[in-house]
C-alpha cells in the first residue's frame, strides 16, 4: 500500500511541481486558521470518570477520577455521546456498556451527575463551569471502570420465575385469551428494560442485596402475579414470605426517582405488600389441613 | 416442513414440555448444565469474594434527594424518639432523677441565656417528635398504597417537613 502512495506522489511531482505547491501550502494556512478559530470557540466541558483497571499492579491497584476534556461544539448531546468521543479520541481504555443509544436497552446505566440514569438518554449539562462526575451503578462489583457485575441482579431476577406458568396442561398450544382491562393492568410494568438504576439506588438493597430482591426484580414478580393468563398466583406470593425478600423495602421510594422509563417500582412493591397481607390472612383463617 | 412432521413435533412437544408438571425432572436436568438461580447467586458471592474487585461508592456520591433525606430523618427522629422514652422511664424510676430534670430546666430559664436559643433548644426537642409523627402518617398513607406516584411523594413531603416545623414551634411557643 505505501508503495502505491509513493508511485502516486512521484507521479504528482514530475507533472506540476508548482501547483502541488502552492496547494499544499493553501491547505496548510486554512488548517491553522481553523484550528486558532476552534480553540478560541471551544466548549470544553470537564467530566471527572471514575476509573479502575483490574490489571492494575503496585500505585495504581486503587479506583481513581480521571478528568477529561471533551469540546461540546463537537459532541452529541447526550452523556453517552461523551463518553464514545473520550473513547475514541483521548482514551481508548475507558471501559463502559452500551448498545442501543435511544434508551431501551438498559446497557449504558449508570451513576451520572449523583443520580442512577441512562446515559444515552442524560443530557449534558452545558454549564462549563461545573464538572460532571460519572460513576458506575452504586454498591455493584466493579469488572472495570464503569462496568459492574450483573449477575446478583439477573439471578434474582430468575428467581422469581418470569414465565407464563400455567397448571392446566389441556390449555397448551392455544391462545390465552385476555380482556382489554386485564391487559390494561400490565402497563407500567412490562415496559421495564431490567437497567438496574433503581435497585442499585435503593439504600435497602445496598446493605441487603444478597437476600433483598430489589425493586426491579419486585415490579417483575408483581407483573407475573396480576396477569391474569397466569396460576401460578400463590406459590408466586408464597416465595415473598420471608422478612427479607421483600419486606427490607422500607419506602424510601429512591426507586421511582431513579427509573429512567419513568415506571413506579415503590407503587408496584406497595401493592405486592398489600396482596400479601390479605393472602396470608386468607391463609390464617382457612388454614390447610394437616397432611395424613 | 409437512403436515405429517409438524403434528408429530407438536405431539413430542405436547409430552416433554417445561409446562408439563410430568416433564420437570427433563426441564430439571437440562437446566443442570446453568444451575439454579440460587447456585447463580451463591457463585456471584464466591467468587467476588475471591477477587479484589472495589465496590462502586455509594453514600459518598448519592445525590441527596427528598425521598431518601426524609426516609433516614423518620429513621434517626425514631431512635431519638426511643431513645427519649427510655430516659422519660427511667426518670419515673430512678429516685432523684425527675427533679433533676426540673432542675436543669428551671436554671436554663434563669440563666443568661436568650429567648431565641431557649426556642431553639425547645424546638431541638420538640421537633423531632412533630417530624415523626407527620411523616408516620404519611407513611400510613403509603402502606394502603395511595399517594405513591412521584410528585405525590414529592408534595406530602414537602408539607411533612413544613407542618412538623409549624407543629414544632406552635408546641414550643404554646407550653410555657
Amino acid at each position: 500500500m505505501s508503495s502505491g502512495l509513493r508511485i502516486s506522489r512521484t507521479v504528482m511531482r514530475s507533472s506540476s511541481p508548482v501547483l502541488s505547491l502552492l496547494t499544499t501550502q493553501t491547505l496548510r494556512c486554512s488548517a491553522t486558521a481553523a484550528a486558532q478559530t476552534t480553540e478560541q470557540n471551544q466548549r470544553l466541558k470537564t467530566f471527572s470518570i471514575y476509573r479502575w483497571n483490574p490489571e492494575a499492579e503496585g500505585d495504581m491497584k486503587l479506583p481513581v477520577m480521571h478528568k477529561y476534556q471533551v469540546d461540546l461544539n463537537d459532541c452529541g448531546p447526550m452523556i453517552l455521546d461523551a463518553l464514545i468521543k473520550i473513547k475514541n479520541e483521548q482514551d481508548p481504555t475507558l471501559t463502559f456498556r452500551r448498545s442501543c443509544r435511544e434508551g431501551i436497552c438498559g446497557s449504558c446505566a449508570m451513576n451520572i451527575g449523583g443520580t442512577n440514569t441512562l446515559a444515552c438518554l442524560a443530557r449534558i449539562d452545558t454549564n462549563l463551569s461545573k464538572k460532571t462526575k460519572i460513576y458506575p451503578l452504586p454498591h455493584m462489583y466493579v469488572v472495570k471502570d464503569l462496568v459492574p457485575d450483573m449477575n446478583n441482579f439477573y439471578a434474582q431476577y430468575r428467581s422469581i420465575e418470569p414465565f407464563l406458568k400455567q397448571k392446566d396442561a389441556s390449555k397448551l398450544g392455544k391462545e390465552n385469551f385476555q380482556s382489554v382491562e386485564d391487559r390494561q393492568k400490565l402497563d407500567g410494568l412490562y415496559e421495564c428494560i431490567l437497567c438496574a438504576c433503581c435497585s442499585t439506588s435503593c439504600p435497602s438493597y445496598w446493605w441487603s442485596s444478597d437476600k433483598y430482591l430489589g425493586p426491579a426484580v419486585l415490579m417483575q414478580a408483581y407483573r407475573w402475579i396480576i396477569d391474569s393468563r397466569d396460576e401460578y398466583q400463590k406459590e408466586r406470593l408464597d416465595r415473598m414470605n420471608d422478612p427479607f425478600s421483600l419486606y427490607k423495602c422500607h419506602t424510601i421510594m429512591n426507586c421511582t426517582k431513579a427509573c429512567p422509563k419513568g415506571l413506579n417500582p415503590g407503587l408496584a412493591i406497595a401493592e405486592l405488600k398489600k396482596m400479601l397481607a390479605t393472602h396470608n390472612s386468607a391463609e390464617v383463617a382457612s388454614p390447610k389441613p394437616a397432611a395424613q | 416442513m409437512s403436515i405429517i412432521t409438524r403434528v408429530a413435533l407438536r405431539k413430542s412437544y405436547g409430552v416433554c414440555n417445561p409446562m408439563n408438571p410430568a416433564c420437570s425432572q427433563v426441564y430439571n436436568s437440562a437446566l443442570k448444565s446453568t444451575g439454579s438461580a440460587q447456585q447463580q447467586m451463591d457463585e456471584f458471592w464466591a467468587k467476588n469474594k475471591e477477587t479484589n474487585r472495589p465496590m462502586s461508592p455509594h453514600l459518598t456520591i448519592y445525590k441527596p434527594q427528598l425521598t431518601s433525606m426524609l426516609s433516614i430523618t423518620h429513621r434517626a427522629t425514631g431512635m431519638m424518639l426511643a431513645g427519649a422514652t427510655c430516659a422519660f422511664a427511667a426518670a419515673t424510676v430512678i429516685p432523684g432523677a425527675a427533679e433533676c430534670a426540673l432542675q436543669t430546666a428551671n436554671y436554663l430559664h434563669g440563666s443568661m441565656l436568650g429567648s431565641l436559643v431557649l426556642f431553639d433548644i425547645k424546638m431541638c426537642l420538640a421537633w423531632p417528635l412533630t417530624f415523626h409523627v407527620c411523616n408516620g402518617v404519611r407513611h400510613l398513607i403509603w402502606d394502603s398504597a395511595s399517594g405513591l406516584s412521584l410528585s405525590s411523594v414529592y408534595t406530602t413531603g414537602w408539607a411533612v417537613l413544613l407542618s412538623s416545623l409549624v407543629l414544632a414551634a406552635l408546641f414550643t411557643l404554646v407550653m410555657q
